[in-house]
């Protein structure tokens, strides 16, 4: 294996070499090797043990650091990220602040593709600039549908994204040509809603503007007339109707809602949907409700079945009442547009200030939410999805695979904190033999965790593309239903 | 990129914020490819340990893509090169090695890695060279915190043993 040292060591030992003239005079060579010309000295001179350790040390360490093993070791100091990108600090994003708008108003053309889609009277399963442009300007829309429409008017660039974006587009950029017809489709923006995302979490979300802006939002929803279906946009899939199951509204009055019920507009302030960022502590709270449904309705001294505003002051004013309850307390008194949303969810007595049993369990119903982290609850929200009257399969499938896509990014998460926990415990151990073992513990961990990253985003990966071909083959299966209605 | 946008006066251009500056910095020669694509440090050395995990479980032609990989992305960083040489080497592509060492020392002279390494290959081409590279490596390495300085280490140590032992058998001869 060290054959090549003889030939080393005649080169070093050769008249002409300068290790020959440092040979006897140790000066000027590096101390290990003037440490190893003592040792054969010491041979010399009769000591055995010594000469016998630094040849077997030798040899030891040549067997157990084999020729050029790779490892990568970095230059030291601020040199070794130099040609890398910076990591940027939280907050900070190279991508233009206009992707927020951009995003947000595929959000609410996404909700609402069905009902521009509709405004002509026709159902052709797409958008095109010019029923953008008239979408802008409708004043029975709602501002928020106006503006996205707007927006992507204004925004021709933006708009060619998502025009030539669809199914194929992301693997095969030749077919974009294709897509690239000047109409939008439903898989289109989806598909680029979920390209944006993936922007977002690579480059940073960009910050926006300190200028004030009226940030689009998805429909309101309306005051839930008795009899009628509460309002809700409808969990994890926010309430894009189902083909062919809502005849078109034009000029009907005020926006609809976008998981139906129709009606007036009423309160004041934002109205609370899926997409408030909101929402998810609505979601918590209502749950906490459920699971602690007694201690609210007694709260101000009595039990009748219900919740009101009083009951909630009187458990806030309760010194005795856990920081939970009266977290979801403060939750409510905070925003009385979800308290409004919430006392209306069973649609019983309309708006009445009083938070019902039915009420409760109509909304966890409806939103698909649940309290978030414990599988009996994971369970109970996937069954309520499944026996919720109100959805269509579609709709059902794609938030079963929605919920199922949140609990894998939970998991991520997880799994990343795990990883940088234990890279700063690696970073802060010594080089005592103590501290080496701990590293070799700790990388074998981080190996670990790195392979269960990996496989946690290929399976993140494959919902993704799962939850995008069941997208488009729903919207081809309408297509066909509504092109075989029109050929009836 | 795979993205169609339409030349549509200043609309289109307000899209050049991001990718598009960072594309003209690379055909500029400022900016590397993985400044480009936003890879960090930290992500270059998670791939650089599946490259020498790769290699340690003797899958070298795909620790040598991996390695190429990083050396395109970042041609200034001095460890990709010198594990890209070290697979090169042990793909028996010696030159290509020495080649890649030199480039990572040309970066960083006192690269442990590449100067061990670049040292052994010139001693088995019977280079002086070599002696020197070794005894460097040894410098820059002193607690043999890589393995490369750890070989380094001994095998200055076993070639001055063997040196001096020769100069006292050759002293000793009439």
């Amino acid at each position: 294996m060290v054959d090549f040292l003889k030939g080393a060591t005649n080169l070093l030992a050769s008249p002409e070499g300068t290790a020959v003239e440092g040979a006897g005079d140790t000066r000027g060579l590096t101390p290990l090797i003037a440490h190893s010309i003592k040792t054969v000295e010491g041979v010399a001179t009769g000591n055995v043990l010594l000469a016998a350790s630094g040849v077997v040390g030798v040899a030891e360490d040549l067997k157990k650091n084999p020729a050029a093993k790779t490892e990568y070791a970095a230059t030291g100091g601020a040199a070794k990220t130099e040609g890398y990108a910076p990591i940027l600090p939280t907050g900070t994003s190279a991508l233009d602040p206009k992707m927020l708008d951009y995003e947000a108003a595929l959000k609410v053309l996404e909700a609402n593709f069905d009902q521009l889609d509709l405004a002509d009277g026709k159902k052709s399963g797409s958008l095109s600039k010019d029923e953008l442009r008239r979408a802008a300007h409708d004043t029975s829309l709602s501002p928020q549908l106006r503006s996205a429409a707007r927006f992507l008017t204004e925004n021709a660039a933006l708009f060619e994204r998502v025009d030539s974006n669809g199914l194929l587009a992301r693997f095969m950029p030749v077919v974009e040509k294709l897509y690239n017809d000047d109409r939008i489709k439903l898989s289109g923006v989806r598909s680029e809603l979920k390209r944006v995302g993936e922007e977002f979490s690579r480059y940073g979300r960009p910050e926006r503007p300190r200028t004030p802006k009226p940030e689009p939002e998805t429909c309101p929803p309306s005051t839930g007339t008795p009899g009628t279906r509460p309002p809700s946009t409808g969990g994890p899939s926010p309430g894009t109707p189902s083909p062919g199951t809502r005849p078109p509204t034009p000029g009907t009055g005020p926006t609809p809602g976008t998981g139906g019920g129709q009606g007036p507009v009423t309160g004041g302030g934002k109205p609370p949907t899926s997409k408030d960022p909101d929402f998810r502590e609505y979601l918590e709270a209502v749950a906490v409700l459920r699971d602690n449904w007694g201690t609210f309705d007694t709260a101000a001294g009595t039990k009748d079945d219900r919740v009101t505003r009083e009951d909630l002051a009187a458990l806030l004013a309760n010194p005795a009442a856990s920081s939970t309850l009266k977290k979801a307390a403060q939750f409510f008194k905070d925003h009385p547009e979800y308290f409004d949303r919430l006392e209306m969810a069973a649609g019983i007595d309309g708006r009445d200030g009083i938070i019902g049993w039915l009420d409760v369990k109509a909304e966890l119903e409806l939103s698909g939410g649940a309290k978030p982290g414990t599988s009996p609850t994971k369970v109970s929200s996937a069954r309520s999805i499944v026996d919720n009257p109100n959805m269509s399969i579609e709709d059902k499938v794609q938030a079963i695979l929605g919920a199922i896509s949140t609990e894998t990014d939970a998991e991520i998460l997880q799994v990343m904190d795990s990883m940088a926990s234990a890279g700063e415990d690696r970073a802060a151990l010594g080089t005592s033999d103590a501290d080496k073992k701990k590293a070799a513990t700790l990388d074998g961990n981080m190996r670990e965790l790195e392979l269960r990253l990996q496989r946690l985003l290929e399976k993140r990966k494959s919902m993704f593309d799962l939850m995008s071909n069941m997208s488009a083959k729903f919207n081809e299966m309408a297509k066909t239903a509504i092109s075989n209605l029109r050929g009836a | 990129m795979g993205r169609v946008i339409k030349h549509e006066a200043t609309v289109a251009m307000r899209m050049e914020s991001g990718a598009v500056q960072r594309m003209k910095s690379f055909a500029r020669g400022e900016a590397t490819w993985a400044e480009v694509e936003g890879m960090t440090f930290e992500e270059a050395k998670a791939i650089a340990q599946v490259g020498c995990d790769l290699a340690a479980a003797g899958r070298l032609e795909e620790a040598r893509i991996l390695f190429e990989g990083l050396v395109v992305g970042n041609p200034r960083d001095a460890g990709a090169h010198a594990a890209l040489g070290t697979v090169y080497q042990k793909l028996g592509r010696l030159e290509e090695a020495i080649a890649e060492y030199s480039a990572a020392l040309a970066r960083d002279a006192g690269h442990p890695v590449a100067l061990a390494n670049r040292g052994e290959l010139y001693l088995r081409k019977g280079e002086r060279q070599g002696f020197t590279d070794l005894s460097n490596a040894v410098e820059v390495d002193p607690h043999g915190e890589t393995a490369a300085g750890r070989r380094a280490r001994a095998l200055v140590k076993s070639i001055t043993l063997a040196a001096v032992e020769k100069l006292k058998q050759d002293a000793q001869q009439p």
